[in-house]
């Protein structure tokens, strides 16, 4: 971020010392001021009180039990069951989705007629909305009549239980992934790779490196920053996923599809188990807050 | 020769494969919304066969003529009762054979009395309260049709005895097509006295306007619980929250960027605001779901679209898009303008805006994504489907009614705003990209 400016007009060349308030940045930044304040800073605060005491909604705060909240999540099994599962998502997420918009962007710069139809193209399955989608797919993997187990089976595969198999579940959450996850993210890859510089390619060119070869040697390399940012915007995009697996299994079969953010809303609003579920919370904002950190420094060093 | 030189050794293989690889990605991710758009214009015994169909079959279309000569004279709603009749039990009967639509004309002595259509979009959205068995009297239609009327289930054109010729509408009349639909339509109403008139004319046609039905049907589909507008009622609301967080974000969010990126002379208190503002991308939505829950009690907003609203109006990635972007503007210019007279405020409407339109575009366009998609909050905060978003509504429809081409279509319709909103955006969203550095 460049945060920094040169010496300014307004400072060097006032004559007259102004000491009257200026009200119009006041005015400009108020209203932006006030909902921060509101609806984040008081809000994690709040989390971090509620989390502190074993809420009652009727008569709050409630009985204060300290960390006794974050103990009892930490002891409980099904936490853990929810924390390796969302480490599952994410390995199953890395091989299924992560790399695709980069191999698309890798292959679409490449191309030179009608470039940016493809790049309107690729926009395409990402539009759909998650929640849409979510119920298309649910709907394909049904194991009576979905289309999936008629198509697999044409090749002589199946029938699978899809998300009623405990093995399977996972991996069906993801897939579906592998479809949209073109999007803005060829864009952000595509414009990563365009702004390599052409010297780079032209001296590679002179000693004889192929242009298969470039892209290991050249491109890779040159967007590994915005590889490694996304790759961390990914991860919290993982670990926060809530809408899909709601949607397609609510967290079963038998947990096998629970992960922290099911477990913050249901310990909330099935259980009504405020405390727990705000303790559960902060320490997903602890986990994303780390994560942001790293990408934000990440950033700067790009930069430069 | 020579020009085969100029080609690099490896560069035709290399264009060869990513033209094959970049169509495959395209075709391929492209195949589930196929089969969304096909399964929203088939009918739902297709879809749900073992064996799936990919080519929808267009819908029958049934014209009945029913006669009657020699019964005495009633008044609309007796008829109108019979036609009912004759189009909802047997469709109930045969709901599986794909009708799109049952016309009834009704006739007596050679006049055209009525005229009743009943088209599938309407039927199926009201067969769970019509006819929710396979119960045939008429006593449960005279039951039903005050609901059928209220609902525009069914269109019904009173003529009167004397005022129409049948044949000159173009009734058909004795005339029997003798195809399946037909004489199943005749059989069902053999073994059953509940028709007054007699049916004379039973053809049978193809209609491929009925196709589309289920769109239309999402326009019936829950007019009771959601006002007028049917299921539509729910993207009106999801347009309405879009609408009001891109004005947010694009007038207070920009102005605040402004003061922030421009205005402020002290460097550490600019540096302290902006810290203000960006911290908050480490908060997710889900880590203050109870708090903002129990706030929007507190300001009696829960169950209402503000309550949807107001958290996004804090975000801190639109003012690092703006400050990232408002950082850039040529210092001299804004003074130049200072130096003219201009207040601040002009300054920023005359000058600024004008300058900034790609960044602004790129801040509707970040915003309109997420909000438009957003399913979790909506969902916990909202309790009565006046007040839903399309996304819980949709959620809602896998569990109620089992129409999958109703939530075919619903997410058909889903796509378009956010597509017809990158069409007109891309040349700024590509252009945006390289000073957004993170995607939203």
């Amino acid at each position: 971020m460049k945060t920094g400016t040169g010496p300014r007009l307004a400072e060097s060349g006032n004559i007259r010392p102004r000491i009257k308030i200026r009200w119009t940045p006041i005015l400009f930044l108020l209203p932006s001021v006030i909902v921060f304040a509101v609806f984040k800073y008081y809000l994690i605060v709040q989390a971090f009180y509620i989390s502190l005491f074993n809420y009652d909604i009727v008569y709050p705060p409630g009985k204060f039990v300290g960390m006794g909240n974050y103990l009892e999540f930490l002891r409980s099994s099904t936490f853990w069951v929810a924390m390796k599962n969302t480490l599952v998502f994410f390995l199953l997420s890395v091989v299924v989705t992560f790399w695709v918009p980069i191999v698309q962007a890798l292959f679409l710069s490449h191309i030179r007629r009608a470039n940016a139809l493809y790049r309107f193209l690729y926009q395409i399955p990402a539009v759909l909305p998650l929640v849409a989608g979510t119920l298309l797919w649910k709907w394909m993997y049904n194991p009576d009549h979905g289309l999936l187990n008629y198509l697999l089976g044409k090749i002589g595969l199946g029938p699978y239980n899809w998300l009623n198999d405990m093995a399977m579940t996972k991996f069906a959450i993801v897939l579906p992934g592998f479809f949209a996850s073109g999007g803005v993210g060829v864009l952000l890859y595509f414009a990563a790779i365009r702004s390599i510089p052409a010297e780079i390619f032209e001296a590679a060119k002179i000693d004889g490196c192929g242009p298969w070869r470039r892209i290991g040697l050249i491109i890779l390399p040159n967007i590994r920053f915005v590889i490694m940012i996304q790759f961390i915007g990914f991860m919290s995009g993982v670990l926060l996923a809530f809408d899909n697996i709601y949607i397609m299994t609510q967290g079963g079969p038998a947990d096998a599809s629970l992960v922290v953010a099911l477990l913050i809303q249901r310990s909330a609003f099935v259980q009504s188990r405020f405390g727990i579920s705000s303790a559960l919370s902060f320490f997903m904002f602890a986990v994303i807050a780390v994560l942001t950190v790293i990408q934000f420094r990440l950033q700067r060093e790009e930069y430069r | 020769m020579r020009q085969s030189r100029i080609v690099e050794k490896g560069g035709t293989s290399l264009t060869a494969v990513s033209y094959v690889v970049t169509i495959f990605f395209i075709v391929f991710c492209t195949l589930p919304l196929v089969w969304l758009f096909l399964t929203s214009i088939m009918d739902n015994e297709s879809i749900e066969s073992v064996t799936p169909k990919f080519v929808p079959e267009v819908p029958h279309s049934l014209t009945v003529t029913l006669d009657y000569t020699g019964v005495e004279n009633k008044d609309a709603a007796f008829y109108e009762q019979d036609a009912m009749e004759a189009i909802w039990f047997p469709w109930m009967a045969y709901m599986r054979s794909n009708i799109g639509e049952i016309i009834v004309y009704g006739t007596k002595d050679g006049d055209l009395l009525y005229k009743a259509k009943t088209t599938s979009a309407q039927f199926y959205v009201g067969q769970p309260s019509i006819v929710p068995t396979q119960v045939v009297n008429g006593k449960m239609m005279a039951l039903k049709l005050p609901t059928i009327r209220e609902r525009h289930l069914s269109d019904f054109t009173w003529y009167g005895p004397g005022r129409k010729r049948a044949e000159a509408a173009g009734v058909p009349g004795t005339v029997d097509s003798g195809q399946e639909l037909a004489r199943q339509y005749r059989e069902f109403f053999a073994s059953k006295d509940v028709l007054d008139g007699k049916i004379v004319a039973v053809a049978q046609s193809r209609n491929a306007l009925r196709l589309f039905d289920s769109y239309l049907s999402l326009n019936y589909l829950a007019t009771e619980i959601a006002g007028k507008f049917g299921f539509y009622r729910y993207f009106m609301n999801s347009a309405a929250i879009v609408l009001t967080v891109i004005a947010w974000q694009l007038i207070v969010a920009g102005m605040g960027s402004y003061a922030l990126s421009q205005l402020i002379r002290s460097r550490r208190l600019r540096l302290w605001l902006l810290m203000f503002f960006l911290a908050t991308i480490m908060i997710p939505g889900i880590s203050v779901l109870i708090p903002q829950y129990l706030l929007m009690q507190k300001l009696h907003l829960v169950d209402t679209l503000w309550a949807i609203i107001l958290p996004h109006f804090a975000w801190g990635f639109v003012i690092f898009l703006f400050k990232g972007f408002f950082d850039e503007l040529p210092r001299e210019l804004l003074e130049a303008a200072r130096i003219d007279g201009a207040s601040e405020f002009g300054t920023y409407m005359r000058i600024v805006i004008p300058m900034s339109v790609p960044v602004f575009a790129i801040v509707a366009v970040l915003t309109f994504i997420p909000v438009w998609n957003e399913f979790m909050w909506p969902y916990v905060v909202t309790k009565s489907p006046q007040n839903w978003t399309f996304t819980v509504a949709m959620n809602d429809m896998q569990y109620g009614t089992p129409r999958p081409n109703w939530i075919s279509a619903s997410g058909f319709i889903s796509m378009i705003p956010l597509l017809v909103v990158f069409m007109g955006t891309q040349r700024y969203v590509e252009k945006g990209i390289n000073f957004t550095g993170i995607k939203g």
